[in-house]
């Protein structure tokens, strides 16, 4: 198997991005987030042509694929890693809140019509309601909490583990640990709260 | 503490841990104070957690991505060609069978390949390589016509319609014999020599490349998908790994190192001979060299480096370890029987197919032909090309290039050999085959008993453990198989060696939840053999490896009363065998090792010589002169040991003797075993010592510029073996000197950015060890307090709080660690209050800790934990006299600094923070008194009890003291003096003089440490007293 794939631009923005962050520049950031958001977008509608019809999956192959494309994981520091990760957490949950809020819009209008972003098929498991009200919760847990609900993201959005969140944080597991349980609780009582509203 | 309120998210954290009841409710009472709306709230959260259950947690409510399915058809024209029938799908393309119009009417294959994007590059690239691909005319190639792009965007490749199958299946479904399969395999090679001298690279030799048809009833192979490669060439990425299609797993598989490399510039035609090589040897061996599933599931790194470093075993080989029945079929799909198939391969074939698999491609064949001609001669009975190594190639070239997967690999074998050993044992019996069975078994308990011992020293400075423990759990089983009729002494004495064994590398990789258990059930058994009259060396050997482990469980979880114990018993039980002049040289190192772990334990000046002994036994087995490296290594520990051991008592001077010729050493080792990852442990930690030395010497700069040294190569070291526990919380320990030598330097905020970054080194071993989070935020407290930061102090405590309560609720710390956790956070925050002025509730709490510190450390045997509760006491007594000052409460401070005097004095650097800050214990303790004394208006007194203080103190300024503790010591023993000198009348120019002095003492410090409380307190002080005495008319206090 060979694939086609050219990244040697985009390779070189990103590192020198990503390396940009390690120094302390911190407004590059924004500039990360569209051109990770581009990547995986690309990556994952290469990925579904590859793949079986039917077959799901799991965002955090892709992001980390994607990881190791940019950076071959040698030349980008600690930094640059956790800004990356952070990055494309949020652009998995932009194409899913997208997508969600469009489904939703399309069921109140025309119908059942297939949705489709370019070639791509990203969803959530959960049903789009879950997605969006886990979203809402999140935007708020942020200004109570923001390290649990980044943390929240890479794990709802990018599908990462509690250890692969962890490690791209570069957090101890016992710290995630604790972002998580305060984290759960806490998108849960607002979510059943929001619910009862 | 009363200042900050905490957060809903620092309370709920502790809470949530608290199991819900009296303790959690005591638990909010303490932490929400009056704040009902935020208890209120703190509760909802913890009652929903309660209620939550699954929610988030379960896997599917995150986000998967879906696959839309591929659109061209049967029946859709793509350019001039129209698909007629689909006859494949693979991971990367879809083939139909199309129908070409023009220029001429036939029937190809079209092969549609899957991808969204770059189509113009692909069809780009196979313009480019098409004339050479035109020029290829061979029986055994399937030409490629065409390309382009469909209107979707795919790019299409139009290829020769071959109608055949799989080269394996072919020869699996017809039953194939070797020979056969020889000739079939010998035409592919022709057809890749034609290709490779039209300078054609294949790049995807792999089975379903290979087709085979017949004509007139006789199989031609026809090579597919030339070119195809090229023109999609982009490098492997996870796509092949994950999916679980069967044409997409099976690459890897066939790939050569340098494709797995991914630098993708660098193929040539020899990867091509690689990939047929392992094609070769699934057609003789029915398997790949590497498991084509395994490979994939392994994730793309792990992947990669096992193309790249692993040495597959021999086709032959790999054909002896398959099951039972998948062994006889495969042997029957060869027309013959596992015996003959087996010798078949063995020689010749084995040779042949390794060369072909060479890492180095320089070693493979040359060409295509190369091995076609091989292979004839093999069939003729000619000597072959390809040569069985020698053993001590082989040898030279495993520990080279690949020591690990080397010693791994040979362990694997042995635990192999011991599972069929076990289950043939009694198949064997059955048939009346005793003496063989007798014979397999003894050799199998010898080569695992070789593997466990006397190889293990070669394993086990590589940090191969968890094949050690697999292969000892393995032995463990089989020991355990044997029906009783065949148990003996022996087979016991194995069976304990390997458990010991399983508990030491247990333990060595941190885990000593796993591993106590196993150390103590080993140590009683052993224990029941030895009255039993067993006094072998085996038996005692086992002895000492199962008190190691249980020793460095106890290290690791901190429980410092039990330490010395098991290891006294381990020496106690080595020393006859290890002292007799024919003892073995396993023995004599292993008693040497528990020497060095003994000493750390020992009172300093026992311990220099337990050292001294040890390192006599390791020069006596060759370890200066690096003819046994593994005793070098253990020299250049225990001479580390030694050395710490010598800085405790304050020889300078012999601690850097030593040190310095641990780094010669364990750098000797390395240069010829780059793998030891003890020598290189020891190498990353001699600069620690040597910057504990230099700052004894009062060279701060040196001891910062080493401290920083250590802590550099401790990370190297850890990045090396990332799961050595103890090197993190030596790391941990490495930032929090640096951060310490900052502060003691008047680097204030600088040092509490390291503290900070000391806190994120927690716990990277993995298996949930203490951590010395407490004591970091304990100290980050103190610090902010001297700073003036109440917020951040009382944060940091905190902090060190949760610490200490995780640690407990957990349970990874003994009673007495936590009680001294406890002691340690009160002592910092009475410091805290201290500085803000909360003199009565210092002093109360202070002489309120001290009977409990009194009664520990009476009973307390182990020296280590008895200097930190000397050193508790000495704080509280020092704080408890100096509030006590602060409160004009003179004769409580006369007492508290009495008491204080009349501890013994510390030796040295038991605890880092009387060593760091604290070097002048006893002479501070003089000033205090001095104070009290003279306050009281006894000022002859004070005089003559600050004299010698004073005189130290001098001293140590001449010998270039100046860091902060010290400035801040000494420059009260001079206000001290000032306020003595001058109530004797007549005195005024010697108390001027004094206090210009501690000013000149305080003016040297940096901004930032003259602002610190206790300076500036004291700069208020000498002020103060400076504008009482000045006025020469005043009346004389």
């Amino acid at each position: 198997m060979r694939v086609i794939w050219d990244w040697s631009s985009v390779v070189s923005d990103i590192t020198l991005i990503l390396n940009a962050v390690e120094q302390g520049d911190l407004k590059v950031a924004e500039e990360l987030l569209p051109l990770v958001y581009e990547e995986l977008r690309k990556l994952a509608a290469y990925r579904m042509a590859q793949e079986q019809p039917g077959q799901t999956l799991q965002p955090t192959a892709l992001v980390h694929e994607a990881w190791l494309r940019l950076t071959g994981d040698a030349n980008v520091q600690f930094e640059g890693r956790r800004h990356f990760f952070a990055a494309a957490a949020e652009a998995m949950r932009r194409i899913l809140i997208d997508r969600a809020r469009q489904k939703r819009s399309l069921k109140r209008g025309a119908g059942a019509e297939r949705v489709r972003l370019d070639d791509l098929q990203l969803a959530a498991a959960a049903d789009d309601e879950t997605v969006l009200q886990v979203d809402e919760a999140l935007t708020k847990l942020t200004k109570e909490d923001p390290d649990s609900a980044q943390f929240i993201k890479l794990r709802f959005f990018a599908g990462m583990t509690n250890a692969e969140a962890a490690q791209a944080l570069g957090i101890s597991e016992r710290t995630a640990r604790r972002h998580w349980s305060f984290a759960r609780v806490w998108l849960f009582r607002e979510i059943r709260k929001q619910s009862s509203e | 503490m009363a200042d900050t309120p905490l957060s809903l998210r620092a309370i709920f954290d502790v809470a949530s841990e608290i199991a819900s009841g009296a303790g959690r409710q005591a638990y909010l009472d303490q932490a929400c104070r009056d704040d009902a709306s935020l208890r209120a709230n703190v509760e909802e959260l913890l009652r929903v957690e309660e209620s939550a259950g699954g929610f988030l947690a379960d896997r599917k409510h995150e986000a998967t991505i879906q696959i839309a399915p591929v659109t061209e058809g049967e029946g859709d024209r793509i350019g001039r060609y129209k698909l007629l029938e689909k006859v494949g799908e693979g991971g990367c393309g879809v083939v139909f069978v199309a129908e070409q119009t023009e220029p001429v009417r036939r029937r190809v294959a079209l092969k549609v390949i899957k991808l969204g994007m770059d189509t113009k590059q692909v069809v780009a690239r196979f313009e480019a390589e098409r004339q050479a691909l035109a020029m290829m005319d061979h029986p055994n190639i399937a030409k490629v016509l065409d390309a382009g792009a469909t209107e979707k965007g795919r790019p299409y490749f139009v290829m020769e319609l071959v109608r055949g199958i799989k080269i394996t299946d072919y020869c699996d479904q017809n039953n194939l014999t070797t020979k056969e399969r020889l000739d079939l395999f010998i035409q592919v090679c022709q057809a890749i020599q034609h290709a490779h001298q039209k300078g054609i690279i294949h790049r995807d030799i792999k089975p379903s490349n290979i087709l085979v048809t017949l004509h007139d009833g006789v199989p031609v192979p026809k090579v597919i998908d030339f070119g195809i490669a090229k023109a999609t060439e982009g490098r492997l990425t996870d796509a092949t790994v994950y999916t679980q299609l069967h044409q997409f797993v099976g690459t890897p598989a066939y790939m050569s190192p340098e494709q797995a490399e991914m630098s993708g510039l660098d193929i040539d035609t020899r990867s091509d001979i690689y990939s047929l090589g392992v094609l070769l040897y699934e057609l003789l061996a029915g398997s790949t060299p590497f498991d084509a599933q395994e490979l994939a599931e392994s994730g793309l790194d792990a992947m990669r480096k096992t193309i790249r470093e692993k040495e597959p075993v021999r086709p032959s080989t790999r054909l002896a370890t398959l099951k039972g029945d998948e062994l006889t079929t495969t042997a029957k799909r060869r027309a013959t029987e596992i015996a003959k198939l087996l010798h078949q391969l063995k020689g010749d074939l084995d040779w042949i197919v390794m060369k072909c698999l060479e890492k180095d491609r320089t070693r493979r064949y040359e060409t295509a032909n190369g091995l076609a001609i091989d292979l004839r001669r093999h069939l003729h009975n000619e000597p072959v090309m390809a040569r069985p190594p020698s053993v001590a190639y082989r040898f030279q070239k495993a520990f080279h290039r690949n020591k690990l997967a080397f010693t791994a690999g040979l362990a694997v074998a042995a635990a192999l050999l011991l599972g069929i050993v076990a289950s043939s044992w009694q198949a064997m019996r059955a048939k009346r085959a005793e003496a063989l069975a007798l014979q397999s078994r003894s050799d199998a308990e010898k080569l695992s008993n070789f593997m466990l011992d006397d190889f293990y020293t070669q394993l086990e400075p590589s940090g191969q453990f968890d094949t050690v423990a697999a292969l000892a759990r393995r032995a463990v089983a089989y020991y355990d198989s044997l029906p009783a009729s065949l148990r003996s002494l022996d087979t016991e004495r194995n069976r304990a060696l390997a458990q010991a064994r399983l508990a030491l590398v247990t333990a060595q990789q941190g885990d000593a939840k796993a591993a106590l258990p196993i150390a103590q059930e080993t140590v009683a058994t052993l224990e029941r053999m030895r009255p039993q009259g067993d006094q072998s060396e085996e038996t005692a050997f086992a002895m000492g490896l199962a008190l190691k482990a249980q020793y460095l469980c106890y290290r690791i979880q901190g429980d410092a009363p039990s330490l010395a114990g098991s290891l006294q018993k381990g020496t106690d039980i080595l020393r006859p065998f290890a002292i007799s002049a024919g003892g073995s040289r396993r023995i004599k190192l292993e008693y040497a090792s528990l020497l060095n772990y003994l000493s750390y334990l020992q009172p300093p000046e026992q311990g220099l010589i337990t050292c001294e002994q040890a390192l006599q036994i390791l020069a006596g087995l060759g370890a200066l002169d690096l003819s046994d490296l593994s005793a070098a290594s253990v020299w250049a520990g225990t001479a580390d040991t030694e050395a710490r051991l010598a800085l405790k008592i304050g020889r300078l001077d012999d601690a850097e003797r030593l040190e310095k010729q641990v780094q010669p050493l364990a750098e000797g080792v390395l240069a010829r075993r780059p793998s030891d990852f003890m020598a290189r442990q020891d190498l990353s930690m001699a600069p620690d010592v040597l910057a504990m030395i230099e700052a004894r010497r009062f060279h701060d700069t040196d001891a910062l510029r080493l401290a920083t040294q250590s802590r550099q190569a401790i990370q190297d070291y850890l990045r090396f073996n990332p799961l050595d526990a103890h090197a993190s919380r030596v790391l941990a320990n490495q930032v929090y000197h640096i951060a310490a030598l900052l502060f003691r330097q008047g680097h204030a905020s600088e040092a509490l950015q390291n503290a900070h970054a000391a806190t994120q080194v927690d716990g990277a071993s993995g298996h949930g060890v203490p951590v010395p989070a407490p004591r970091l935020w304990a100290e980050m407290a103190d610090w902010e307090a001297q700073r003036g930061n109440r917020g951040a102090a009382d944060q940091a405590l905190q902090e060190a709080r949760h610490f200490i309560d995780a640690n407990a609720i957990r349970k990874q710390v003994t009673e007495i660690a936590h009680e001294i956790s406890v002691m340690r956070f009160d002592d910092a925050e009475r410091r805290v209050r201290m500085a803000f002025g909360e003199d009565a509730a210092v002093y109360t709490r202070a002489t309120n800790a001290l009977p409990r510190l009194v009664q520990l450390r009476g009973s307390e045997h182990d020296p280590e934990v008895a200097a930190l509760l000397l050193l508790w006491q000495q704080q509280a007594l020092d704080e408890a006299a100096r509030a006590a000052l602060n409160l004009s409460r003179y004769t409580e401070a006369e007492a508290a600094a009495g008491a204080l005097l009349s501890l013994p004095s510390q030796p040295g650097d038991v605890s880092e923070r009387s060593y760091w800050d604290r070097p002048e214990d006893m002479d501070w303790g003089l000033v205090l008194l001095a104070e009290a004394v003279l306050k009281q208006g006894r000022r002859a007194e004070a005089l003559k009890t600050l004299e010698p203080a004073l005189a130290h103190y001098h001293d140590a300024q001449a010998k270039g003291a100046g860091f902060l503790a010290f400035r801040q010591h000494f420059a009260r023993a001079l206000y001290v003096q000032a306020l003595a000198e001058d109530s004797d009348g007549g005195g005024t120019a010697r108390s001027r003089e004094a206090l210009a002095q501690a000013v000149a003492l305080l003016q040297g410090l940096t901004d930032e440490a003259r602002q610190l409380h206790d300076s500036k307190e004291l700069l208020s002080w000498i002020a103060a007293a400076q504008k009482k005495l000045n006025p020469a008319t005043e009346e004389k206090k």
